[in-house]
């Protein structure tokens, strides 16, 4: 059997492994010591762990330094340590590893890893940055009234790409930081293509509320679906710049994503009952070749806005019993 | 010599103005009245308004304008007089006339003056002297000579134009005759000596039509809610029997109201050569609302066309224009969350008869306190050309179902392609 020690860092990773072949071994800042740290408030000889040859037992003892030996930060002179405890000496932590216990499992290979890799094609990433540049110019223009000058608008929209940036930027630091790979080019083509179907959407929206002029249902299916692909989207950025296990990664996006719809819906919501001296209504227009069903005729038309003067009156109806009861309770 | 004489005959008549309104100051003075409204949590005026009075029972004449608070929050506001002598009292409501703005008041007091104003058998001439009395801005009461110019032009709401200053609490006061006797009641004022004032046959109206005694408070929104549906019911047979005459705007022929009482202004862009598209507007309105209290008004009328077309901006530019365009529609006529809910609308594509095919928004919302009246708000956006539109679009307050539907099929039935 072997003394496993693992040097932590003040967050609590592993920063060394250390394995030693001996049933005991010296640790403290001079040249001499098995583990040797370059601590200055470690004593020369700092303290001495041996293992048991019967029953593997590990036992330390302090040699009488100057700052003592903190075991799960209760400070000792000698004593047993079990697998996981922490010592802590000078300003150095180091944690027993139960050598008895295994190790878990291993995660299994992502069939969808491999089925992402074409991501991080550098000539893809290119052609789909270059593609939603063209496509958010071409939005501007269908969306401008005045003269319009691309050598205006290029640096408008290639600003806008730039705020956008810093979401698969900070992922690819992430990763670079906790998985010492950044994964860049695939963090920026899942940020571009998540934009195109957004668009995409957008044009489908277009058509259907110009068509059938976005009732409330309509509205919630919006909401519905934009929260699904947020997700998708979050939940791809954390697969791509971590190693998580999937309930954790699917928590993690569930947060986040609600973490952005939430204030959204909620902004959205707050003021639905307010009144308001504007009707909502859609004011969606698209030329003539867009109109996908047959329109009607006067006479129907106002017929069927007959059905509103009745729902207003039931709703002034409903009111008005409200305020009544609530006086009846007040007195 | 010719100039002497001229100068002479105008002294003379700036001398006879004068003592007429000395004269009728002196004398009319104990039937004016300064009419408070005096908010019950202060115990303070929050308003104030004159009123004269009419006869020797003590009932006086204002505007339903000075009384609207008491009237629409009798639980909140008394009414209070203030005579001549210092006297002050209390006020109770007779009845009102909420579209040509009048009140009966009567003065509730042992002591009531004997002193009253006559009421004139005629409208005088054009031209003709009358004198507005009133207690403009609280300063006391005072008499402002001016000139009797005629019922007002393009007014569905009947108006006597005068040539005089009104100022803020004159509102109610009389506008005499030399003879003292009483031709209107003073009730606007546009700025720059022009008054308005309800003429006096609505005075006489009100008076046929009023019991001696005053109303209970729960019978004022109900006599208002009356009126308002007696007067969309009388403006829109005048609107629908008007003669309904086609213009151009654009390409496109509209329906415009050979009414006198709607007043139509125009603009377009076409002189601004920077514009990829042209523009070309038209609306009318009528130019009177009925007011009922500090945020509500009603009773009026808008309609509005505007023509749009661009060859430059093409057919996708053009259209997202023509979107932003009909955007943000809102009601013609100031309302409160306590007097109305939201809107609600009705959207569809139709074609009328003149294969005029059109993206038609129809929206409506319910007035709480008045049963049955409405205000709507129609927005319709034509769908037949590739770069060129009309956007139509109408407000109406305060009307009922029949009245709104009625309006709103023939309106959308009148606009053709030339």
């Amino acid at each position: 059997m072997a003394i496993v020690l693992e040097l932590l860092s003040r967050k609590d990773q592993t920063l060394k492994y250390f394995k030693f072949n001996k049933p005991e071994i010296l640790v403290g800042r001079d040249h001499h010591c098995d583990l040797r740290l370059e601590d200055p408030y470690i004593s020369a000889e700092h303290i001495r762990i041996r293992q048991d040859s019967v029953d593997n037992t590990i036992y330390f003892e302090d040699c009488q330094t100057i700052n003592g030996t903190f075991v799960n930060k209760r400070c000792l002179a000698s004593g047993k340590l079990e697998g996981d405890d922490i010592l802590k000496i000078g300003r150095t932590r180091l944690k027993v590893v139960n050598t008895n216990q295994p190790v878990s499992a291993a995660l299994p290979l992502s069939q969808l890893e491999e089925s992402l890799s074409w991501l991080s094609n550098s000539g893809i990433a290119i052609l789909l940055t270059l593609g939603y540049l063209v496509l958010s110019m071409i939005s501007g223009y269908l969306n401008s009234i005045a003269d319009y000058s691309i050598f205006d608008m290029l640096p408008k929209e290639m600003g806008q790409m730039a705020i956008l940036s810093a979401w698969p930027v900070a992922f690819a630091v992430m990763g670079k930081v906790f998985n010492k790979e950044s994964r860049v080019v695939s963090q920026f083509s899942i940020l571009w293509l998540t934009l195109f179907i957004i668009y995409g959407l957008y044009l489908v929206e277009k058509l259907l509320s110009f068509n059938f002029n976005a009732p409330v249902l309509f509205l919630w299916l919006e909401l519905v679906v934009y929260t699904f692909i947020l997700f998708g989207f979050v939940w791809l950025s954390l697969f791509i710049a971590f190693h998580q296990n999937n309930r954790r990664r699917n928590i993690v996006s569930i947060m986040m994503t609600l973490a952005i719809v939430v204030p959204i819906v909620s902004i959205g919501m707050l003021g639905n009952g307010d009144f308001s001296a504007n009707p909502e209504y859609d004011s969606t227009m698209l030329p003539p070749a867009y109109q996908l069903r047959p329109a009607s005729d006067v006479a129907s038309f106002v017929e069927n806005s007959g059905t509103l003067f009745t729902e207003l009156d039931k709703q002034i109806e409903v009111e008005n019993l409200r305020a009544k009861r609530k006086d009846e309770k007040a007195h | 010599m010719r100039y002497l004489l001229f100068a002479l005959s105008l002294y003379s008549a700036i001398g006879f103005g004068q003592q007429t309104a000395q004269n009728l100051f002196s004398h009319y003075q104990t039937a004016l009245y300064q009419i408070r409204i005096i908010e019950l949590g202060s115990g303070n005026k929050s308003s104030i308004g004159s009123g004269f009075q009419i006869n020797d029972s003590g009932v006086l004449v204002t505007n339903y304008h000075v009384v609207s608070e008491y009237i629409y929050f009798p639980e909140k506001y008394r009414i209070e007089y203030l005579a001549a002598d210092g006297s002050v009292g209390d006020l109770s409501v007779i009845n009102i006339d909420v579209v040509n703005d009048l009140a009966l008041v009567q003065v509730q007091t042992d002591k009531i003056s004997t002193d009253f104003f006559a009421l004139s058998e005629s409208l005088p001439e054009q031209g003709s002297s009358i004198y507005s009395l009133g207690n403009p801005h609280d300063l006391g009461m005072i008499v402002v000579p001016g000139t009797f110019n005629g019922i007002k032009k393009n007014s569905f709401y009947q108006r006597i134009h005068f040539t005089g200053s009104i100022n803020p609490g004159m509102s109610g006061g009389p506008v005499v005759n030399p003879d003292g006797q009483v031709v209107g009641v003073n009730v606007a004022t546009a700025g720059n000596q022009i008054g308005f004032l309800v003429p006096l046959t609505k005075v006489y109206t009100l008076l046929e039509n009023s019991e001696l005694t005053p109303l209970s408070t729960k019978q004022y929104k109900q006599t208002i809610a009356t009126q308002l549906m007696e007067n969309q019911r009388h403006l829109f047979e005048r609107l629908e029997s008007g003669v309904w005459k086609s213009s151009h705007l654009g390409g496109a022929i509209v329906p415009t109201l050979d009414e006198e009482f709607l007043a139509c202004w125009g603009d377009s862009n076409s002189a601004d050569q920077e514009a990829l598209y042209l523009s070309v507007e038209k609306r009318c309105r009528l130019d009177e609302e009925i007011f009922l209290h500090g945020g509500l008004r009603t009773g009026g009328v808008e309609i509005e066309f505007e023509w749009l077309e661009s060859e430059r901006l093409g057919t996708h530019r053009f259209y997202e224009f023509f979107s932003d365009s009909i955007a943000g529609a809102g009601a013609g006529n100031q309302a409160s969350k306590n007097d109305v809910n939201n809107y609600q609308c009705k959207q569809d594509i139709v074609t009328n008869q003149h294969q005029v095919k059109t993206k038609s928004t129809f929206c409506l919302r319910a007035y709480k306190e008045f049963p049955h009246l409405y205000d709507v708000l129609y927005i319709g956006a034509t769908l037949n050309h590739d770069s060129q539109g009309l956007i139509s679009h109408f407000t109406l307050a305060g009307v009922s179902q029949d009245s709104a539907m009625r309006f709103t099929k023939q309106f959308m039935g009148a606009i053709a392609w030339q």
